[in-house]
């Protein structure tokens, strides 16, 4: 009994139909068998039937494990947002009758935006990374308009406006013929760019001619026309500027490019590129002098302004201040004097160019708009805006068209925090979040409980947070209902006294709900902007500009996000840190706020120093804090907050904190355990030195925190227990690079953080990444591209101590000697892999389910089972409820769980426990938001939202009534029977 | 003469040394080319057309759909007509997939050699080796919609009668109602009667066989029973 | 028709329970119509019983002390039906296998209140062996059936996760 428990839990719907069949069969055989004694010899026979059927079942049963949703439930839990990323180009669709607004962002994505909503009307997303990237966005001209995108050599593609197709699509392959045909090899020698200097090139396309603009060192400037359309090339033309160097910042103010050079005695070369009447385009200099008289102080900076004239603007004094210059024949500089932080844009008004100047200051945006050549003031187009949305904005596209009622100016402004909005009439019509596009960090974390409810937890529920381990006695409990009773009573007299606490914005509907599945969401974006996000809806319930920080570490945007405090905890309220960078100093820092209501509580806490890794502490302090530990770039150890100390260094012998140095090649463990409570030390324990010659760590990956496992072992055929290794400390540590043989190949080790031991390693030859790896419980399923056979395969790693348990009540890294049994199995897996992670639910009872995202844009839920490594590649040799051995996944298209709403270019996978044990709430991120929520083993613990209580109600009530009819027929029965 | 013989062989020498060289910068120049293709070769567009599904070829499929490259490598996008092009592809190996959030396409894998010569085949996973030739450029017709979602159980009256619950309940029933009608018949009646009869010949009770044992001393008769007994 | 089919029966069922002399008087001579053999046999101990009421007293004791070990085939029958799958059914056959000799044991002592005779001790004992017989057949079919815990699977729900004695955090470096 005890073991058909727990099957049936981890079988899904297998053990039903299997019941329903022998169900059937037995009442067949209880009728049928005294009337047909015959029969019996038969019996046998087809009872091996029965069961050759139910092992078909049960493997029908499998695969449909993942049957889960239905038609009409499509929006009810599950959510999509698309987003664009931030603008790099925008261009207004002046020209058809739906007005659009087109733009190029930095996510390698062109959308055509409605201008009156912000919707996006259709989206094309280009390739990931460097091949995707775009360099230029043409204007519109008779319904479509042109991209250049890629790396070497770029794709141009041309677009229909109206309806997002592809026009024309053609590489600029033949850029230099008369050097060498292939674009890849670089020559610093004779002036091919290799890919480093691609920002060098500039692009410019105008009427229907692109241009490829690119400066060779020390030599000039050699400009190819295309056709935009054909890709015809038009002419070739090569103008001598030699004062171009490594040195030389030069941008394109078409048809112009500018060049500063030198930083003191600056000289500011223009030289008209498309000038085809001068043979040989002479440039024109300015020396900074004559732009800003005498007295302005280096370094320059020179900057391009946006716009429909050749203006460019050149900062000084540390980007106090700036002047413009009109480039022409003769640059005309223009003496005034403009705020360095201003941004600027030159729009056209009939044939009156306008120069817009954008300040923001205390949250307000002005853009004061000149007259560009006099500077005189147009105060009728100039706005005054202040919306909380639209921090330091700079415009990238306007139009000013003169309508009937007079001039309408319509600015699309592209902030700081990334966020997209169109400004008209000093109003704003609409604002997109566009920072969620470039998610980093996330976390998902129950709402408090309304406050009726608090108030009854804060007296009897407290336990479990309190003390886990059930040390909970009659006293203080007491004590407890004192405490809350006196915390109670001050309430009332504060509120009495008039003396509010300080009333929280929170909303009302903002309250944990009975099964736990309303929950919000934290995210970290790239753009340093916080968002809270509730789960229902997908609504962003607040947003937190953390200013001037940026990424971890330099090449990656990499900030972290801990929960130091949950929502159980009432009266103190949740807790999350951000852990960044400060943008100037590099150095770390601390950012802790409400994830419920989105206050900043301690605000931001400058560390003064570089974090090098940083921890969670298991412990928390009395007020329920966890405190993190964070290791500087000196090995030493802080604690945030500093009050903790003490608390750390208690639990300092059981904590441990490991480094993987990418660049060396060496892993190192240090123990918490010399500290002392007002100086936390960390010690040096052990030291793993991998090969640095030929690979590298490319990632490493330990298990989830909250994870909890509750079968501390497989059951196997003969009903004995392979027990689970289940090491909490253990990481998964890949490497990837050249073998020794010049192949790629890929090595994983399995390290034990604590002692530093290694229990496990292999070796795929010729694969290489993307490696995407899961690691839970005692397994771990990993994802890599397989170059021989050419093909993505998954392979999943199994650990087991073995019949017995070594320790059946305590893990400890350091008394464990015993190498884990591993099982291992690869399995081939259609399609491509962008993203994977493992459900979680609250006590670990429920099977684990791997959501894959893919990169089709499909999100599937594979169950653990069809990547069991016991799967058996020799049929006869089963166990319960494991499927033989396929060598291809089979993929269904009902375990894609957000059906047609695909999501592009996904970067994370973030899952939770809901209250539901049989609940997991899944997060997708990337250039698309997805939430829904996935049962992995079905929703066991709650009643189906189909469930049919009417026919229930009916059937019960019938049988009432039936019985007590009946009851009456036969006494009246009895009572005639007895009369005669 | 001599002068005349003398610029001949001059001319000739000239020659030959013109061709020596010109064939020297020859085999340097595919020398260097050579070595081009070793670093990198050319860059290909691979090219085809992609067909709606027959019925749904509603307006703006062309925009749900993209063409992709070993999972993201290189995307194309289609044109109006469906026809798209992949550019920049160096020779290779590589499964172009159709990305449609509605309808299955086949997957296909275009080989490239270094030569530029195309071949399009089927994707095995599995048997990586064998080919199954497909038409280039080319041809992406979808084969079957994409069924993300479980259909919801209908109440049927045949499924609450195959309910192995009521089936429970209704067998029975029938049997109640249905074996006193068969009782009734006088053959079967008389066959039940026979095989009762049986049972009761050929199974003694034993409570009356043990207790003839036990009191067998007395009572001799009983022992041809008992030995039956014993027998059984 | 009937006679011949009764024969057959005859033969069959015979084979299990008769002795060979009467089976062979039965088979050569079939009986005459209306004639009943078991009906003679019957009416001829019967006869001879009834002098004895004591007889009869130790008859019914005996009965009474059989009846669990008579229910043995039956159960064995029941079992065998029930296959070893688990489902509803067979774990209510097999719970009600269990629960009605037991049952039988706990009101053990009004059972043997109707017992009397001179063989009342070893009537009693018989009873006794015959529930314990019918629990050991039930305990089996638990046991055939996968029911009894008697594996280390069966108790590894109760196995409580290992406590971490430990805790670790880090990764790749930031700086």
């Amino acid at each position: 009994m005890l073991t058909s428990c727990s099957h049936e839990i981890t079988n899904g719907c297998a053990p039903t139909v299997l019941q329903l069949r022998s169900r059937v069969t037995f009442t067949l055989f209880t009728v049928m068998a005294p009337f047909l004694p015959s029969f019996r010899g038969n019996i046998k026979r087809f009872l091996t039937d029965v069961q050759l059927l139910q092992y078909l079942i049960v493997l029908f049963g499998l695969f449909n494990l993942s049957l889960c949703l239905y038609e009409d439930q499509v929006g009810k839990f599950d959510w999509r947002q698309n987003y664009v990323g931030r603008i790099k180009f925008a261009s207004f669709d002046t020209v058809s009758t739906a007005k659009k607004i087109i733009v190029a962002t930095e996510e390698n994505v062109v959308a055509a935006l409605n201008l009156k909503s912000g919707q996006i009307l259709w989206r094309r997303v280009f390739e990931r990374g460097y091949a995707g990237r775009i360099h230029a966005l043409s204007g519109i001209s008779d319904g479509d308009f042109v991209t250049v995108s890629g790396g070497v050599p770029a794709l141009v593609r041309a677009w229909d406006l109206a309806t997002g197709h592809i026009l024309h699509e053609w590489p600029i392959a033949d850029q230099n013929p008369d050097r060498l045909d292939s674009p890849f090899i670089s020559f610093s020698t004779e002036g091919l760019y290799s890919i480093e200097r691609i920002e060098d090139v500039k692009w410019h396309i105008k009427d229907g001619t692109l241009h490829h603009i690119l400066p060779i060192y020390n030599s000039g400037i050699e400009v190819t026309s295309y056709d935009s359309k054909t890709g015809e090339k038009l002419n070739n033309r090569f103008i001598s500027a030699p004062f171009i160097s490594e040195d030389t910042d030069c941008i394109l103010a078409a048809p112009y490019l500018a060049c500063l050079r030198g930083d003191s005695l600056a000289v500011l070369f223009m030289i008209n590129l498309f000038d085809t009447t001068a043979d040989v385009p002479s440039p024109v200099l300015t020396t900074i002098n004559t732009i800003f008289g005498a007295g302005a102080e280096g370094p320059y900076k020179l900057e391009t302004v946006l716009g429909d004239e050749p203006v460019v603007s050149i900062s000084t004094d540390n980007g106090q201040r700036k002047r413009i210059i009109i480039a022409g024949e003769t640059p005309v500089p223009i003496e005034r004097d403009i705020i360095g932080n201003t941004s600027l844009y030159v729009t056209s008004l009939d044939k009156e160019k306008i120069l817009l100047e954008t300040t923001y200051k205390n949250g307000m945006t002005e853009v004061a708009a000149f007259e560009l050549h006099t500077s005189t003031p147009r105060p009728q187009l100039s706005v005054a805006l202040t919306h909380s949305s639209v921090q330091a904005p700079t415009i990238v596209a306007s139009i000013c068209p003169r309508q009937s009622k007079g001039v309408t100016c319509r600015h699309l402004l592209s902030c700081e925090d990334h966020v997209i909005a169109l400004l008209q009439h000093s109003k704003l019509v609409w604002a997109r979040e566009e920072a969620l596009a470039k998610i980093i960090a996330v976390e998902i974390i129950e709402l408090p409980m309304s406050e009726g409810e608090q108030a009854i937890e804060t007296e009897f529920d407290q336990k479990e947070s309190i003390d886990v381990d059930g040390s909970w006695d009659v006293f203080s409990m007491f004590l407890r209902r004192i405490c809350s009773q006196v915390n109670q009573a001050r309430a009332l007299l504060q509120t009495a006294l008039g003396r509010e606490p300080p009333q929280s914005n929170q909303r009302a509907d903002l309250v944990r709900d009975r099964f736990g599945l309303h929950k919000m969401i934290v995210v970290v974006t790239a753009a340093g902007k916080l968002f809270g996000i509730e789960t229902r809806k997908g609504e962003i319930i607040w947003q937190l500009t953390v200013p001037n920080i940026r990424g971890l570490t330099k090449d990656s945007d990499k900030m972290l996000l801990y929960v130091q405090r949950g929502s159980r905890h009432f009266p103190h309220s949740p807790q999350c840190a951000l852990v960044a960078a400060d943008k100037d100093t590099n150095e770390g820092i601390v950012y802790t706020f409400n994830p419920i209501t989105g206050q900043p509580l301690e605000g931001l806490t400058r560390l003064g120093y570089k974090i090098k890794q940083s921890m969670l502490l298991h412990a928390p302090t009395e007020e329920f804090l966890r405190s993190i530990v964070i290791l500087d770039a000196r090995d030493r150890v802080h604690v945030y907050p500093e009050c903790a100390t003490a608390v750390a260094a208690s639990v300092g012998k059981s904590t441990y904190l490991f480094t993987a140095d990418q660049t060396a090649g060496v892993l190192s463990g240090f123990s918490l355990a010399y500290s002392t409570p007002q100086n936390l030390i960390a010690h040096k324990v052990w030291e793993v030195v991998m090969s640095t010659k030929n690979q590298r760590i490319t990632q490493i990956v330990s298990k989830n925190p909250i994870e909890r496992v509750h079968s501390q072992g497989r059951v196997l055929g003969d009903r004995s227990v392979l027990y689970k290794y289940i090491n909490p400390n253990l990481v998964a540590v890949v490497t990837q690079g050249v073998g020794s043989t010049h192949k790629n190949t890929l090595n994983l080790y399995l390290l034990d953080v604590i002692s530093g031991a290694m229990v496990f390693s292999l070796v795929h030859k010729r694969a290489r990444g993307p490696v995407h790896v899961v690691h839970s419980e005692n397994w771990l399923v990993y994802s890599y591209y397989n170059e021989k056979s050419r093909r993505t395969e998954i392979a999943t790693l199994e650990l087991y101590e073995g019949k017995t348990q070594s320790n059946t009540t305590v893990f400890s890294s350091l008394a464990t000697t015993k190498l884990p049994i591993v099982e291992r199995q690869a399995f081939i897996f259609p399609l491509s892999i962008e993203s994977i992670r493992e459900t979680i639910t609250e006590k670990g009872i429920t099977s684990k389910h791997i959501m894959v995202a893919l990169a089709n844009g499909g999100i599937l839920e594979l169950p653990w089972m069809l990547v069991d490594p016991r799967r058996p590649t020799n049929p006869e040799m089963r166990e319960e409820g494991v499927i033989p051995y396929m060598p291809e996944i089979p993929i269904h298209m009902d375990a894609i769980v957000n059906y047609n709403q695909s999501v592009a270019k996904v970067s994370g996978i973030h899952t939770s426990p809901s209250g539901l044990e049989s609940t997991c709430l899944v997060f997708v991120y990337g250039l698309d938001l997805f939430y829904t929520r996935v049962a992995p083993s079905k929703t066991f613990d709650v009643l189906k939202e189909d469930f049919d209580y009417y026919l229930i109600i009916i059937v019960l009530a019938a049988l009432v009534i039936s019985s007590y009819v009946t009851k009456k027929l036969a006494s009246q029965k009895a009572q005639k029977q007895a009369w005669k | 003469m001599t002068c005349i013989r003398e610029l001949i062989y001059s001319l000739v020498f000239l020659l030959s040394c013109l061709i020596f060289v010109s064939a020297d910068v020859s085999t340097a120049n595919r020398m260097t080319i050579d070595n081009d293709e070793d670093s990198s070769s050319d860059l290909y567009v691979i090219e085809g057309k992609v067909f709606p599904w027959e019925n749904a070829a509603s307006s703006g499929w062309q925009l749900m759909t993209h063409v992709m490259v070993n999972g993201g490598e290189h995307y194309g996008f289609l044109r109006e007509d469906g026809t798209f092009v992949i550019s920049n592809v160096p020779s290779g190996s590589y499964v172009v997939e159709v990305v449609n959030p509605n309808y299955a396409y086949e997957p296909v894998r275009v080989e490239i050699n270094s030569k530029g010569k195309f071949r399009a085949r089927k994707v095995n996973l599995v048997q990586t080796s064998q080919v199954i030739q497909v038409p280039y450029p080319l041809k992406m017709r979808p084969f079957t919609p994409f069924r993300y979602f479980q259909l919801r159980e209908q109440w049927r009256v045949t499924d609450f009668l195959f309910n192995p619950m009521v089936l429970m309940m209704i067998l029975p029933l029938i049997l109640i109602m249905i074996l006193p009608k068969i009782m009734n018949d006088p053959e079967t009646r008389k066959d039940m009667e026979q095989l009762n009869n049986l049972t009761i010949y050929n199974m003694p009770e034993m409570s009356e066989v043990i207790t003839s044992f036990f009191a067998g001393g007395e009572k001799p008769k009983t022992k041809a029973v008992k030995a039956a007994k014993k027998r059984q | 028709m009937a006679v011949a089919k009764q024969s057959t029966k005859k033969l069959k069922w015979a084979l299990d329970f008769s002795h060979k002399n009467k089976q062979e008087k039965n088979v050569d001579i079939a009986s005459p119509p209306g004639y009943n053999p078991s009906v003679a046999l019957n009416h001829g101990t019967e006869l001879m019983r009834e002098l004895d009421s004591n007889h009869l007293i130790i008859k019914k004791s005996w009965d009474l002390a059989l009846g669990p070990l008579k229910q043995v085939p039956m159960n064995l029958f029941i079992m065998y039906m029930a296959g070893n799958s688990i489902s509803i059914f067979p774990i209510m056959m097999v719970g009600m296998l269990i629960m009605r000799p037991v049952k039988a044991l706990f009101v053990l002592q009004q059972t043997f209140k109707v017992i009397e005779g001179t063989h009342a001790f070893g009537q009693k004992f018989v009873f006794f062996l015959g529930q314990l017989v019918n629990i050991a057949l039930a305990l089996y079919k638990c046991q055939s059936m996968g029911l009894l815990p008697t594996h280390a699977s069966d108790w590894l729900a109760f196995v409580e996760p290992q406590t971490r004695v430990e805790y670790s955090g880090g990764g790749i470096i930031y700086v």
